[in-house]
């Protein structure tokens, strides 16, 4: 078993004050692996992206520790977050968030310029895919393929953590089914540590490890042995 | 090139029309900057470099003619460093035209210290030789060159002369016969330099001398010296004595060098302040615009400050291009600009230069200026969180608008399409303050040159039409007794013929002082006319005296105030006079009074200056020639004058026009655009309820007509505190400006302003035309 990338212990997030505040994540504690695939489930308001933008450096905990390769972040200043951000940390959008005016290319360059050693923008392009559409702008770009450039955005910054919110959230069936057989690709080569985090529980298949939650907490940790392959799972 | 940088170009190329307008406002600001303060100080710089060489005067009085050895008696005050006594006399000159123009005789010495003179060509007369030297400028406008002979006509008799040298003068840089003519006229005045003894021949004045210019040590106060000559001198003969600063051809080129100055200022901070203003709204369009883009790139490691970098490099561009473009233009206008100048000043040393301190100034200012309403746009970065990249779209920010909770019933009331219209508004009350801010300043900037032609007409038709009604004036270089009346009758066929005489006044109120030339005038006089500021006419008084406007401003006087006067010709003894009213007059400064009250203050019975007259012959013609005639005006020649130089600030007002649509449509133009992009989903969900496209261009044509109102509402006081501004600045004893403004002017600009607006809301239709509304819904690029 691989040493722990991240570590969460007691975990709570409160927003607003007094009467009107809502508790977000209440007392949750984990710990991911190094090279893990792993999901977190659970409807909508059940925490679970006010977790993702803790462990990703956007937010801070109102309380508890978020430690990183054994660092703990919740004593991060905002510029050792921003670097953390810059250097560890990968990010998938359900809405890819790519830059207009940027060709495929150029969204992936605008993270690679950001490390001092980044993966060529048209090696992880290729790799996803998009070896032929790299100088389309995103207008020009189905869902599923902008989804690609986002990933390939990603992974050019060599992140040892990949944190993906809802990727599939925003495409059809097969596409989505593709993005995630991507992921698990990624995962497998570069051996980068994936988080993903869903409302769909058919994606739970294809994890190493699945969280469950529900109004802030985790509420079922479960190991799969044998993780489906993306391209098996049905919803 | 930074992948960023290179979104950012794509943003600018984008919305080139958008972008190139604000870079234009800042270009036109720096333009203006450049080419002002480099003629303004090539100016000032030549001017003080010619003063200096050539030992401009600091006094200058005249005097009946007198032997030249009293003059010796100013050298001795102290402070005065050098004293030069000369013969200034107004001859005419045979150029072989049919009219002869007048040549402003001034007497030199070899080894003079005092305005000496810069030749341009030739050498100056020496000893006894029958030579002269002329002012450059009248010898290029009438073909003379050196060598040429010429006649000089003084007291009817013919002298030949050879024209020695073309020169420059300090003395007469702007070269105008005396404060009438505020426009040069080389063809027909000029300036002859004689050596002193040949002049003296030549006008029969052996041994003497009717004027003086003195030169004064450093520490010597020039104003102090002047009160005491004028309190020493009068009995012997000093009509009048001034400063520097009051010396006709310094007064008039500082004058426009002081406009000019103000104007180095007043354009590039309108046009400054407005793209500053522009760019401000710009880039917290953009920043709003790009909160989910802004989150990403936080989210993905960038840090806030190379995120707000970015739109910080947005701003900056925005006044870097402009300084750069304003700059180059600005140098190039410059040139043309000290080019026109030259064609007015006789300034031998004038060169443009470059002054590099305002060349960085002009590219730093600009950058400071949109880079700092940039800086605090892009701020809002800061408030940004990464998180932002993965939230849904924000709901517009809505809410009850202050004129629902206020008048809910007058909200019930309104139309639908009103409600959003007035929605919008309220929801971006700044821009919608910006927009309408923008069509009052484009109205003032509009209205100021319509006001100025209006006033251009006004002073012209006013003082030529109705307060001096002559067609001629004829003066005479030796006073004539009323005998000359029929004299003249017999030459010329007159339908209206008065005397006047002129004599120099000092008048003190208080501790304030001036000295002016005051005419004499029949009480009757038909050819003159007087209103008080009212516009009430006013009759000259037998006794008392009546005082145009600037000089009663100037000297702290109402009608009904007791002034004191005195003159050579009172033998300096000081008499209290009543001002009988405070009268109109636009150009020049004056005092009148009665011939009564004139021969009671100087005892000097029938002796006259010279007669005003009406004719339908060209009296000119027929009376220059005369012997004793000195000169002969003629109100046409004038007009023609103020016509031709009417062109001239035609073509500036068209500047000013272009330069104030160009500030509106940057503002509402880029308004329009900002309000569009802002509301697009809220257009294209309207869109998407079954507004035609007609339709939502309806609300934005309504929110820029409400901005228009309100504009024209606003520019009204604002163009006219602009042109009581520039009116009060310019006034002096050379002019007055009335600040009576026209109706139709108002008009005038109003329609104008709305043909700007309309131009912007064409524009703004053909980019709504474009717009895929449907697309924007569901977009998430940003």
């Amino acid at each position: 078993m691989s040493e722990s990338i991240i570590k969460a212990e007691e975990l709570w997030k409160v927003y607003g004050r007094g009467e009107v505040s809502v508790t977000a994540l209440r007392n949750v504690s984990l710990e991911i692996r190094a090279g893990e695939l792993v999901v977190f489930v659970g409807p909508s308001g059940s925490g679970k992206s006010t977790l993702l933008n803790i462990l990703g450096g956007m937010d801070r905990p109102t309380s508890g520790r978020v430690f990183y390769k054994g660092m703990n972040l919740t004593g991060y200043t905002e510029a050792q977050l921003t670097q953390y951000r810059r250097r560890e940390v990968g990010f998938v959008f359900q809405f890819y968030n790519l830059m207009s005016a940027l060709t495929a290319r150029e969204n992936v360059e605008l993270a690679a310029e950001l490390v001092s050693d980044p993966l060529p923008a048209a090696e992880v392009l290729e790799r996803m895919g998009m070896k032929e559409r790299m100088d389309h702008f995103p207008s020009q770009l189905s869902g599923g393929e902008q989804q690609r450039v986002a990933i390939a955005r990603a992974l050019a910054k060599k992140p040892s953590l990949l944190l993906c919110d809802e990727p599939t959230g925003a495409l059809d069936y097969e596409t989505g089914i593709q993005i995630l057989s991507l992921l698990r690709e990624v995962n497998a080569v570069y051996g980068t540590t994936v988080v993903i985090i869903t409302h769909n529980s058919a994606v739970a298949d294809m994890a190493d490890r699945v969280f469950r939650m529900r109004s802030g907490q985790i509420v079922e940790v479960r190991e799969n042995p044998e993780p489906v392959p993306a391209e098996r799972i049905i919803w | 090139m930074r992948v960023l940088d290179r979104r950012l170009w794509r943003l600018v190329k984008a919305s080139k029309l958008q972008f190139g307008t604000v870079v234009a406002l800042v270009f036109v600001g720096m333009a203006a900057f450049v080419s002002f303060n480099n003629t303004a100080i090539s100016l000032s710089y030549s001017l003080e470099r010619f003063y200096q060489e050539f030992a401009f005067a600091d006094l200058f009085a005249d005097f009946s003619p007198v032997a030249e050895d009293a003059f010796r008696r100013l050298g001795e005050l102290p402070g005065v460093k050098a004293v030069e006594a000369r013969l200034v006399i107004d001859a005419r000159v045979d150029v072989g035209r049919k009219l002869n123009p007048t040549l402003r005789l001034v007497s030199i010495t070899p080894g003079q210290k005092i305005n000496r003179l810069y030749v341009q060509e030739g050498s100056l007369p020496e000893g006894r030789e029958h030579g002269l030297a002329l002012l450059a400028k009248f010898a290029q406008a009438n073909g003379l060159k050196v060598g040429d002979k010429i006649s000089l006509i003084i007291r009817g008799k013919l002298f030949p002369i050879t024209v020695t040298a073309l020169v420059d003068s300090p003395e007469f840089i702007y070269a105008v016969k005396d404060a009438k003519n505020i426009f040069p006229d080389d063809l027909n005045f000029g300036v002859g330099f004689v050596n002193l003894p040949l002049l003296q021949e030549l006008t029969g004045l052996n041994g003497q001398a009717n004027n003086a210019i003195l030169l004064l040590e450093p520490w010597a106060d020039p104003e102090e010296l002047r009160e005491e000559i004028e309190d020493r001198f009068e009995e012997l003969g000093l009509k009048s004595i001034v400063t520097r600063e009051n010396q006709l051809s310094h007064a008039i080129v500082s004058q426009e060098l002081k406009q000019l100055n103000q104007q180095s200022r007043l354009i590039p901070a309108i046009f400054l302040s407005i793209a500053a203003a522009v760019t401000y709204f710009m880039v917290t369009r953009l920043v709003e615009g790009d909160r989910t883009a802004i989150g990403m790139l936080k989210a993905i490691g960038y840090a806030d400050k190379e995120v707000a970098g970015h739109y910080l490099e947005y701003a900056l561009a925005i006044g870097f291009l402009g300084a750069a473009g304003g700059v180059a233009a600005g140098l190039f206008l410059g040139k043309e600009l000290t080019e026109l100048y030259s064609q007015f000043f006789h300034l031998p040393l004038l060169a443009q230069r470059l002054y590099p301190p305002y060349i960085v100034l002009a590219v730093l200012l600009p950058v400071v200026f949109t880079g700092a309403t940039g800086l605090i746009a892009a701020r809002k970065v800061m408030s940004i969180p990464p998180a932002e990249a993965m939230r849904p779209l924000a709901p517009l920010p809505g809410g009850r608008s202050n004129v629902e909770k206020l008048a809910p019933g007058l909200w019930a009331r309104l139309p639908f399409t009103w409600k959003l219209v007035l929605r919008g508004i309220l929801r971006s009350r700044r821009r919608f303050a910006l927009a309408a801010a923008g069509v009052a300043l484009t109205y003032a900037v509009v209205f100021l040159p319509f006001y100025l032609l209006g006033l251009w007409d006004t002073i012209f038709r006013e003082q030529f039409g109705r307060f001096e009604k002559y067609d001629y004036m004829v003066s005479f270089s030796v006073q004539v007794s009323s005998a000359a009346i029929p004299e003249i009758k017999g030459l010329v066929r007159v339908t209206a013929i008065e005397p006047y005489a002129e004599y120099p006044f000092r008048i003190t109120h208080g501790w304030r002082e001036k000295t002016v030339v005051a005419r004499a005038l029949p009480v009757s006089t038909k050819l003159y006319s007087f209103e008080d500021s009212t516009g009430k006419v006013v009759r000259l008084p037998r006794f008392g005296v009546l005082l145009s406007e600037y000089l009663a401003k100037e000297l702290g006087v109402e009608a009904g105030d007791l002034l004191t006067v005195s003159s050579y010709a009172t033998k300096g003894v000081k008499y209290l006079v009543p001002v009988k009213a405070v009268v109109r007059q636009y150009l020049g400064s004056g005092l009148y009074m009665s011939l009564e009250q004139l021969q009671r203050l100087t005892g000097l019975g029938d002796a006259y200056s010279g007669v005003l007259l009406n004719s339908p012959e060209n009296v000119k013609e027929i009376l220059q020639p005369a012997a004793n005639v000195a000169a002969v005006y003629s109100s046409r020649d004038l007009s023609d004058l103020y016509a031709e130089y009417g062109g001239l600030l035609l073509a500036s007002i068209t500047v000013m026009v272009l330069a104030g649509g160009l500030l509106g449509f940057g503002i509402l133009f880029n308004t329009a655009n900002i309000s569009i992009s802002e509301r697009i989903r809220e257009f294209s969900a309207l869109r998407v309820l079954g507004f035609s496209r007609e339709e939502v261009y309806g609300l934005i044509l309504r929110e820029n007509a409400m901005a228009l109102l309100l504009g024209l509402i606003a520019g009204v006081p604002l163009g006219r505190m602009l042109a009581v501004w520039v009116a009060s600045s310019t006034n002096s004893e050379l002019f007055y400006l009335p600040l009576t403004v026209r109706p139709g002017t108002y008009v005038v600009t109003a329609l104008l302003v709305v043909l700007f607006v309309a131009l912007v809301m064409g524009v703004v239709w053909l980019r709504v035309r474009k717009v895929n509304f449907l697309e924007a819904l569901s977009s998430r690029l940003t």
